[in-house]
């Protein structure tokens, strides 16, 4: 019944799901509170900065899809997004959003909508805000950096998964002088764009700003549940090395069981 | 020189990528919108293909009436297309195609990015390099608690835990700009191999 080597595997996806349902149901009663995290902060700037400039804003949810383990980050680059929306509703400044993938596609069409319905402003939304590129991943880099080339962008806002592309954006951003502020949990390109952008949201404080930005309580809920389940890591690590060091190896056993 | 022609329109496609460096120009503009559209044409191919052979041909052919339902849920993403008040319709398939992907992915992820990674992080503390992983690896995890309470201990964590990223950061920086070069150096070698000829074959 039980496959050697999954077990594990299995008791930690039922830890993670009981600290994060009880992160949620303490989130009913009293909401968490995020920590600062500076590239989200810095979306208000850069809105504004494009406002002042009369120049629009550059936003891509990354080169990834909604059915892989990409997802996530994807979702939580959504909700950044909307958030950029609604500041380039308020303000009356131009909005590009470049897609790679069809099924990504609908969900920002509507994501960048409805944040132009909820500052009261559905008929100034242009279809058009929303483009569709390519799967492909540098006929996706190449119309994006056209994009940033020829509209001379004011703002760039990079956030979901990326592969290779990550530092062609960040470069073409700097090229048009334009404030970049990036997101990814792909840590082979957070160097690139920790080296290249402005601001940078790094790994799992991309999916915190997301939370952070929908105010859903189920949502901060879930990063306060996810919290205590580092901290259980972390309490692991740390007894199970002390442990190791004492020539005991229970620690590393059990997760190998 | 090359006769191929096929040698040709890569090098000078190349060359007109590489005169983005300068600024955007219409070289660079052409040559994109040539890839995008060339990837588009693909992606429509490839789309339409998927709809002949696994949705028209099992259903009118093969009289496999199960394949009305993911056809069914592929007609329904464009439902908000028929008017607003049909958006609701598309969310049926996205949560679908989330529930799935997420289903297919999370054993995989949990196994492989948090259990051999707590396995390979338990070291005992008998040499540099094996403090440096375990007390580097807490600090770092230290830096992700979002919604604790900021102690003087946790913000010392955090921040020592920062700077071990971005140590990170340089090096695996270092090490992808090397790949980079190499791929420099596999595109020089196509241009003067194989178009001009300066590098004799």
């Amino acid at each position: 019944m039980l496959v050697a080597g999954r077990v594990a595997g299995l008791v930690s996806l039922l830890t993670i799901f009981i600290t994060m349902m009880l992160g949620i149901r303490r989130a009913h009663t009293s909401l968490p509170t995020i920590r600062r995290i500076a590239g989200l902060e810095a979306i208000e700037e850069a809105v504004g900065r494009a406002t002042e400039m009369g120049k629009p804003i550059f936003c891509t949810p990354g080169w990834s899809d909604i059915t892989t383990s990409t997802a996530a980050p994807t979702f939580a680059a959504l909700d950044i997004i909307y958030y950029a929306a609604r500041l380039a509703a308020r303000y009356d400044t131009e909005m590009i959003v470049a897609i790679a993938y069809p099924n990504v596609y609908p969900l920002t069409e509507q994501v960048v909508r409805q944040a132009y319905v909820m500052e009261g402003k559905a008929d100034r939304y242009n279809p058009g805000t929303v483009v569709f590129t390519s799967p492909e991943q540098y006929a996706y880099t190449a119309a994006c950096l056209g994009i940033i080339q020829r509209e001379k962008v004011a703002a760039t806002i990079l956030v979901g998964h990326f592969a290779s592309e990550a530092i062609n954006f960040a470069e073409a951003s700097a090229a048009v002088n334009a404030i970049s502020i990036s997101g990814t949990e792909s840590t082979y390109q957070l160097p690139f764009f920790t080296a290249a952008c402005d601001y940078t949201m790094i790994g799992e404080e991309l999916m915190a700003a997301g939370a952070y930005i929908s105010e859903d309580p189920m949502r901060l809920g879930a990063i306060r549940g996810q919290d205590y389940a580092k901290l259980l890591a972390f309490l692991w690590i740390l007894t199970g090395a002390i442990c190791s060091t004492a020539g005991f190896n229970w620690f590393e056993a059990i997760l190998n069981f | 020189m090359s006769t191929d022609v096929g040698i040709w329109v890569g090098a000078l496609m190349t060359i007109a990528v590489f005169s983005y460096l300068f600024s955007e120009n219409e070289f660079y503009k052409a040559v994109e919108h040539i890839y995008v559209g060339a990837a588009a044409g693909y992606s429509i191919v490839l789309g339409f293909s998927n709809v002949v052979t696994k949705g028209w041909q099992p259903l009118v052919e093969g009289r496999q009436f199960q394949v009305l339902i993911p056809v069914a849920m592929g007609l329904m993403l464009f439902a908000p297309y028929a008017g607003t008040q049909y958006n609701w319709m598309r969310r049926i398939p996205i949560s679908f195609i989330v529930g799935i992907g997420a289903g297919i992915t999370i054993r995989s992820v949990v196994i492989e990015q948090f259990v051999k990674q707590l396995s390979a992080t338990i070291l005992p503390f008998n040499s540099v390099n094996n403090v440096i992983i375990v007390l580097g690896t807490l600090a770092v995890l230290s830096y992700f608690f979002f919604t604790f309470k900021p102690s003087r201990a946790l913000k010392t964590s955090a921040e020592v835990g920062k700077w071990i990223i971005m140590i990170t950061f340089g090096a695996s920086f270092g090490n992808a700009v090397m790949g980079r070069i190499s791929l420099l150096i596999g595109r020089i070698d196509f241009m003067f191999r194989e178009w001009i000829h300066l590098i004799k074959l």
